[in-house]
């Protein structure tokens, strides 16, 4: 008897997990890594390397980030990235798949994504899965901690930050925003403020995502960051303390201006409850302080409490897992 | 040495050897079972209180079990009655949540939406939830 999967996908900028009814979950850097020449295929014994393996060898790789402006790009090249970073995520969480099982999947896009991007995902998947829906990230995330309640979800990605007002009922498009201003925007501050006050200093993206990973932090108080970076080749410890701090709140103050809008836009009643509800998602969250600094910047606007949601990483595609299991199988006939 | 002085002093000396330390040997038993029923007295009177308490406290707790009990089902009549009238009644156990089928229901009509929308007039945002 064939069996049926269920799978949460969550494409991102960055990175794209995966939680699977199997109980496997996993995570890549949205990255395909072609090989440049003969050379590079004969070496890895293979076309092209994904994820955390292309980007270690990347000397030898033309790198494809086909998420990179925060949904699939409109090429063919892109397509094709993603379908392989789509297969072996699938291959990787669900083995036990044999020919005649189905996969249901829900991928989830950005709050705003245009119709022709989700016809593109569509189009994308197709191969790889048997019936799709497509959701609002922030949604997802809602739905993984089942808050349909009075709250805001801040889901704060790579190539944006998407934020959601839920009231109960079904969201609507004036509950939604979606920024450019996400981790990318952040890093581009970061790599403006180092190279200001350092311009000697050597730096690529992935030392500028290091950094930020490992010392991002957003509150007035913290220990000073120094880092080990070159200078035409020679190492040195350069202070980021202040660079880090102003930058992370770079990132901080659009999205209290969007969460005030959101706020401001909603029944006076209920007004303050969306404010002291304000639930803070995706890899975004995991800069020390963010909720903090969320809160303080909403100072100026009547206040407001933010929390940080516990799973950062996989809150986006376990509510999408969430959903394709809670979905009657009449609904699926229907896709 | 005449044996009428012999008589008395045989006397003493079994007095002395024999007779005083059985005397002795039975008045240390009979004070030491008199010390010990008179400590079996006692345990048995302290064990005939605790068992006393303990019943007592059985009792106590059955009765406050039965009044928890009555506590809980009232509150429960309550909480049923103030949902009644605000929500309507409460979905019976182990059909879906209805705020979830309700959301799903959105979200599975936006994408037969999104299926059936042209391609070419696609800039514009589409609403998923």
């Amino acid at each position: 008897m064939a069996n049926i999967y269920h799978a949460g996908i969550d494409l991102g900028t960055s990175r794209s997990s995966i939680a699977t009814s199997t109980g496997k979950r996993l995570t890549v850097a949205s990255c395909v890594g072609y090989c440049k020449d003969l050379i590079a295929r004969k070496r890895f014994g293979r076309d092209y390397l994904l994820g955390a393996e292309a980007l270690a060898h990347r000397l030898a790789l033309d790198l494809e980030w086909p998420l990179a402006d925060g949904v699939i790009r409109e090429d063919e090249r892109s397509m094709q990235a993603t379908r392989l970073i789509l297969r072996h995520l699938i291959a990787q969480t669900v083995p036990e798949r044999q020919a005649g099982d189905a996969l249901y999947a829900a991928i989830g896009v950005p709050a705003q994504a245009s119709l022709r991007s989700k016809k593109i995902l569509l189009e994308a998947a197709r191969p790889l899965v048997d019936k799709l829906l497509i959701v609002s990230e922030p949604f997802a995330v809602a739905y993984a901690l089942n808050r349909f309640d009075e709250c805001l979800i801040v889901d704060i990605g790579a190539g944006t930050t998407d934020l959601c007002r839920m009231h109960g009922s079904f969201a609507e498009d004036e509950d939604q925003v979606t920024l450019i201003t996400a981790g990318n925007f952040l890093d581009a501050e970061l790599t403006k403020g180092i190279l200001k006050k350092y311009p000697e200093v050597q730096l690529s993206p992935q030392i500028v995502k290091l950094i930020k990973e490992k010392y991002g932090y957003v509150y007035d108080v913290a220990e000073p960051v120094k880092v080990i970076l070159t200078s035409h080749g020679i190492p040195g410890e350069y202070d980021l303390t202040e660079i880090l701090h102003n930058a992370c709140l770079e990132l901080t103050r659009p999205i209290s201006k969007a969460i005030q809008a959101l706020v401001g836009s909603f029944d006076p009643d209920f007004q303050e409850a969306l404010r002291n509800n304000i639930l803070i998602a995706g890899g975004g969250s995991r800069l020390k302080g963010i909720d903090r600094a969320i809160e303080k910047s909403l100072q100026a606007y009547g206040g407001g409490r933010a929390s940080c949601v516990n799973d950062a990483e996989f809150c986006g595609c376990m509510g999408a897992l969430n959903m394709c299991e809670d979905m009657p199988d009449d609904y699926w006939e229907q896709l | 040495m005449t044996p009428a002085l012999l008589v008395p002093s045989l006397a003493l000396k079994y007095l002395l050897v024999v007779s005083a330390p059985w005397f002795a040997g039975a008045a240390a038993v009979g004070f030491l079972s008199g010390r010990q029923s008179a400590e079996n007295a006692t345990r048995r009177a302290r064990e005939a209180r605790q068992e006393a308490a303990v019943a007592r406290l059985l009792a106590q707790n059955q009765a406050l079990a039965a009044r928890l009990e009555g506590l809980q089902a009232e509150a429960r009549s309550q909480a049923d009655v103030t949902q009644d009238a605000a929500t309507g009644p409460a979905p019976p156990p182990g059909k879906p949540d209805s705020t979830k089928t309700s959301f799903l229901k959105r979200i599975l009509q936006a994408n037969l939406d999104l299926r059936d929308s042209s391609p070419d007039t696609s800039q514009e945002p589409l609403n998923n939830g």
